[in-house]
């Protein structure tokens, strides 16, 4: 009995033991210090950086602090550092063939965070998705649509295709194309909009709403209205200006016209005759 | 029972049931004390509503919910039956401008006179508590800055910025400020648009029974477009003294700098 305790003893007192112990504690140490110095200093730049930058600081201090010590580990489990370092870089070399996907979003994640086009928070617009940005990550940018459906896009899609980021500037255009019937009075269709876009609260006072007239459509003269909004109550105005304009038009007698389609039967030609016939009780 | 007090502001007495009801201008809010909550109604109606026109009416009439459109309910625990009704300026700064832009010349000085909309705050309790607040009169959002991309969001005055006071419009829910403008710049000055930041001044009650601010001094001087806003301690002077009626929402500072003058180009190509 003694003897197995003696050797067991022995076998804790070995230096390869002793070496693993010590590097198992000291990723321990290193996880916690990781943790520790990152959330000091995403508190220490609170107020200089912006949330966006602060969690990318936090990510980079916390993997680069934990793989100081994870290499400290290795070195005390008795590695050779250089040959490490070596076989590192043959296998990234084979990894970089394998991975070539990962790696161009990799490298497409830090070109985006560098140009800082969006930030957590914003919304961003690319095709016909349009969604909240939630995070920010090295190989992709996952968003919440406004269905509450989760959309992860590939980095490497973003640095390849327009998107547009529709919560960049404080202020947002709202532009309405309003056709007209030919019989009415441009001027008086724009003093009715001008009227309407005053009323409500929500349209800016400054920078004005503009009005342009933008021709002479199939069936309609077609004007665009643009309309100078807070971007938070964008969704609002459009909805309360489209229902206000309808309304005013509405009282005001002015066509908004759909699209009409003429018949002729050539300049030549008398007008085709039209008969009104009665309908008789009992016939189909 | 009806009474008909002098102010729209002030404590008011409203027993558990009772309702009391408020028509100042284009806003009617109605407030009604229930066993463990506040309920409060209220409506705009621009179109209708004679300006210039206001009362508090306290009456036991019943609060019929239909009428109004937005209804919202405050769980209250305390059984206190006093509430206190005060104005308060605009949360964010309020843009005027001149009947017509006028210029002050390079070391001149100018005197105008802006109203700027006006709160309604409902706050219950010792020490009083906000429950609600509501503008009056909803002012347009509008944009000072010198881009769409650069400035800050502020209310668009209804009334114009005016050289004469006895031309200013003087509503029971518009609070007046006297602005002296300094020009120490060797340049003319063309006022076009007048940004006043509200949420620094104070709101004070003459005797005249008018709403003022402090008189503000907002001093252009050259190669900046900031502008040095001094605040005085009280209204213009007046034969006498001014009851303070609400704090400043955001504490003002000695030295501000503001953006108070500056007109926004806009390009735009589609």
């Amino acid at each position: 009995m003694e003897d197995l305790l003696g050797s067991i003893t022995n076998f804790f007192q070995t230096q390869q033991v002793l070496n693993v112990v010590r590097a198992i504690l000291i990723i321990i140490g290193g996880f916690v210090i990781a943790r520790l110095v990152s959330a000091f200093l995403v508190r220490a730049t609170r107020s200089a950086l912006d949330h966006h930058r602060q969690i990318i600081l936090k990510r980079f201090s916390y993997y680069a602090i934990l793989s100081l010590f994870l290499i400290t580990a290795l070195i005390q489990l008795g590695f050779d550092l250089g040959l490490l370092l070596g076989t590192a870089g043959v296998l990234t070399v084979a990894l970089a063939f394998a991975a070539q996907t990962s790696m161009s979003n990799l490298i497409s994640g830090l070109f985006l965070i560098g140009e800082n086009s969006f930030q957590i928070g914003d919304t961003i617009q690319i095709g016909s998705t349009v969604g909240e940005v939630l995070e920010i990550d090295l190989l992709s940018v996952k968003l919440r649509k406004y269905d509450n459906t989760f959309v992860r896009l590939p980095n490497e899609l973003l640095i390849k295709t327009e998107f547009w980021t529709l919560t960049k500037f404080p202020l947002r255009r709202l532009d309405l194309h309003i056709g007209v019937a030919y019989k009415e009075d441009i001027g008086r269709v724009r003093e009715i909009l001008t009227k309407v876009a005053d009323k409500n609260p929500l349209s800016l006072e400054e920078p004005r709403p503009q009005f342009s007239f933008q021709g002479f459509g199939d069936s309609a003269l077609e004007t665009q209205f643009s309309i100078w909004v807070l971007k938070e109550n964008y969704l609002l105005l459009n909805n309360s200006l489209q229902e206000e304009i309808k309304l005013a038009f509405d009282a005001a007698g002015i066509e908004i016209p759909f699209p009409h389609r003429s018949l002729y039967a050539g300049s030549m030609t008398d007008p085709f005759p039209v008969r009104v016939v009665a309908s008789e009780p009992g016939s189909v | 029972m009806k009474e008909i007090t002098d102010d729209w502001w002030g404590e008011f007495s409203i027993k558990s049931g009772a309702t009391g009801h408020w028509e100042i201008g284009p806003l009617r809010i109605a407030i009604q004390r229930q066993a463990l909550e506040w309920i409060v109604a209220y409506e705009h109606n621009e179109t209708t509503a004679d300006e210039q026109a206001w009362q508090s009416v306290y009456s036991d009439l019943d609060l019929n919910r239909e009428d109004f459109a937005s209804v919202s309910r405050y769980v209250w625990q305390s059984e206190t039956e006093q509430i206190t009704v005060l104005p308060a300026l605009a949360d964010r700064a309020v843009v005027s401008r001149p009947f017509t832009p006028f210029t002050v010349p390079a070391g001149g000085r100018a005197t105008v006179y802006v109203s700027t909309p006006l709160w309604f705050v409902l706050a219950s309790g010792s020490p009083a508590e906000t429950l609600f607040e509501i503008p009056i009169q909803r002012p347009s959002d509008t944009w000072f800055g010198p881009s769409t991309q650069q400035g800050e969001a502020c209310y668009a005055s209804r009334t114009h910025a005016r050289l004469n006071l006895e031309n200013l419009i003087v509503d029971p829910f518009r609070a007046i400020t006297q602005v002296h403008i300094h020009n120490e710049a060797p340049i003319p000055l063309l006022i076009e648009r007048l940004n006043l930041p509200v949420p620094y001044l104070s709101l004070f009650h003459t005797q005249a029974g008018n709403l003022w601010t402090e008189t503000v001094t907002v001093v252009q001087t050259q190669g900046t477009s900031l502008a040095k806003f001094d605040i005085e301690a009280e209204p213009p002077s007046t034969p006498t003294t001014a009851k303070l009626l609400s704090v400043p929402r955001r504490n003002p500072h000695k030295g501000m700098l503001i953006s108070a003058i500056s007109v926004l180009t806009l390009q735009g190509f589609d």
